[in-house]
């Protein structure tokens, strides 16, 4: 993982529908389909939700090497769903083998497959949302998403700039863990044996820990010198709205949703 | 300078603490160890439990929408993964030891570090029940009760009793600095 990496998070930049879409739009059309997925286990149902994702994913432009290297993570929780199903659900026997139901089943297989596909479907579509979203923006929608609850105390202006500052500071905190392990190896130290790596965990853990107090301490004098006021109403870097074609787009889904309810 | 700045910085740098703290490994024997829960732990124990809790929460929160801080990237559908469990537990596990660190206080690292295994708890009963969960609901395939204890509960833990004893040590030392007119950290 490059430092590079965690910065841009995995967006890719486009101009395509997909991306002019409000990220509200497309969260909560992701919370829709999700639900679609898990209401039964029919291939009808998967067949469908395979068209409407596949057509997401045409509609954004992208290349199919994004979204396949979007599954790889996943790829040993499919295998093993269709494995394991394969084995050890009764019916009728393919392949004899000394296992609880007498081998490999038919039923097993396709039911195996279902479940794998349905797993594989939902990290797409879980994807096709962050590679098409930048981060500022991702979290400029879970603030507006956030509002209802402003009646429980919790602030979604604070929770948004507290998003925004982790994201910059992970590199940063990252870059400052590398720059202590080499100073510790410029001045000789080489951990080796159980006890002297342990000294390494704490005297790498300490200055790290020390130093990102002290960041966020001249971090709120900085904000503080700004005039920063968390209870001010503040304007955005990025502005997002709701336009006719975030409507549509909600339209269709819960369309789609109502088609996998129904057959 | 106003209470509520200094919270939500404080907040956000310990986010990306425990962010950090999965990409940096111990080679120790056969199994590398992260420092994850012990970042986490040091977060409950020097924020106490709310604002401990609200950063393992906006890391979770920064995870889920996309940016690669998890162990193995981020995104809405690692809540899929059988491992999100423990990252459940992180908000779980920094209130938990923010709270008894608040009851005790302790002084000493004896008591910081049995505080901290308790903590432990609220990392791994979280972590094991979920593991359950997805692979008896999302994978649909039922394991073994003894298999899941021994992956997902005895062979992390082993690691995990030993990267808190740092924990503790860092945790105590930090938390004395705390107040503002003494502080020195080396």
């Amino acid at each position: 993982m490059s430092l590079k990496d965690i910065s841009l998070g995995r967006y890719v930049y486009g101009t395509s529908l997909l991306h002019r879409l409000d990220p509200r739009t497309k969260m909560i059309c992701l919370l829709i389909i999700m639900v679609g997925l898990f209401a039964g286990n029919r291939w009808q149902l998967l067949l469908i939700a395979g068209i409407y994702i596949l057509l997401a994913g045409f509609i954004s432009g992208l290349t199919p090497a994004y979204l396949v290297r979007s599954i790889m993570p996943f790829k040993w929780l499919i295998i093993l769903t269709v494995i394991l199903n394969a084995l050890f659900v009764g019916g009728h026997i393919l392949i004899k083998a000394p296992l609880p139901y007498g081998g490999i089943t038919r039923e097993g297989l396709m039911l195996g497959t279902i479940y794998g596909v349905r797993i594989g479907m939902l990290v797409l579509a879980a994807s096709l949302l962050t590679l098409t979203t930048e981060p500022v923006v991702l979290v400029t929608g879970v603030e507006k998403l956030l509002a209802p609850l402003t009646k429980f105390n919790i602030k979604p202006h604070e929770v948004a700039i507290a998003m925004i500052i982790t994201i910059r500071f992970v590199p940063v905190l990252l870059d400052e863990a590398v720059k202590i392990r080499k100073s510790h190896a410029a001045r000789g130290f080489n951990p080796k044996g159980v006890i002297n790596r342990f000294k390494s965990v704490s005297i790498l853990l300490l200055p790290l820990f020390s130093s990102a107090i002290r960041r966020a301490e001249h971090l709120a004098v900085a904000m503080e010198c700004r005039l920063y006021r968390s209870e001010a109403s503040r304007t955005r870097f990025k502005e997002i709205r709701m336009l006719g074609s975030d409507w549509t787009a909600l339209s269709i889904t819960v369309l789609f949703l109502l088609f996998m309810l129904v057959i | 300078m106003q209470k509520q700045t200094k919270k939500i910085t404080h907040i956000a740098l310990f986010a990306a603490l425990i962010a950090v703290s999965a990409f940096i490994r111990i080679p120790l024997g056969i199994v590398p160890l992260t420092l994850q829960s012990s970042a986490v732990l040091i977060t409950g124990y020097y924020l106490g439990p709310s604002q401990g809790a609200a950063a393992a929460l906006l890391y979770t929160g920064i995870g889920l929408a996309g940016i690669p801080v998890f162990a193995h990237g981020g995104g809405p559908a690692y809540v899929l993964s059988p491992t999100f469990g423990y990252i459940i537990g992180f908000t779980v596990c920094a209130w938990l030891t923010g709270l008894l660190a608040n009851i005790i206080k302790p002084e000493s690292i004896l008591f910081a570090y049995v505080i901290m295994l308790t903590g432990l708890a609220g990392i791994y009963i979280p972590g094991v029940i979920w593991l359950f969960i997805a692979m008896r609901w999302i994978a649909e395939t039922p394991p073994s009760v003894m298999t899941i204890m021994k992956t997902g509960l005895l062979l992390p833990l082993a690691g995990d009793f030993v990267t808190t004893i740092p924990a503790a040590i860092i945790a105590v030392r930090i938390k004395k600095q705390q107040n503002p007119d003494e502080r020195r950290f080396f």
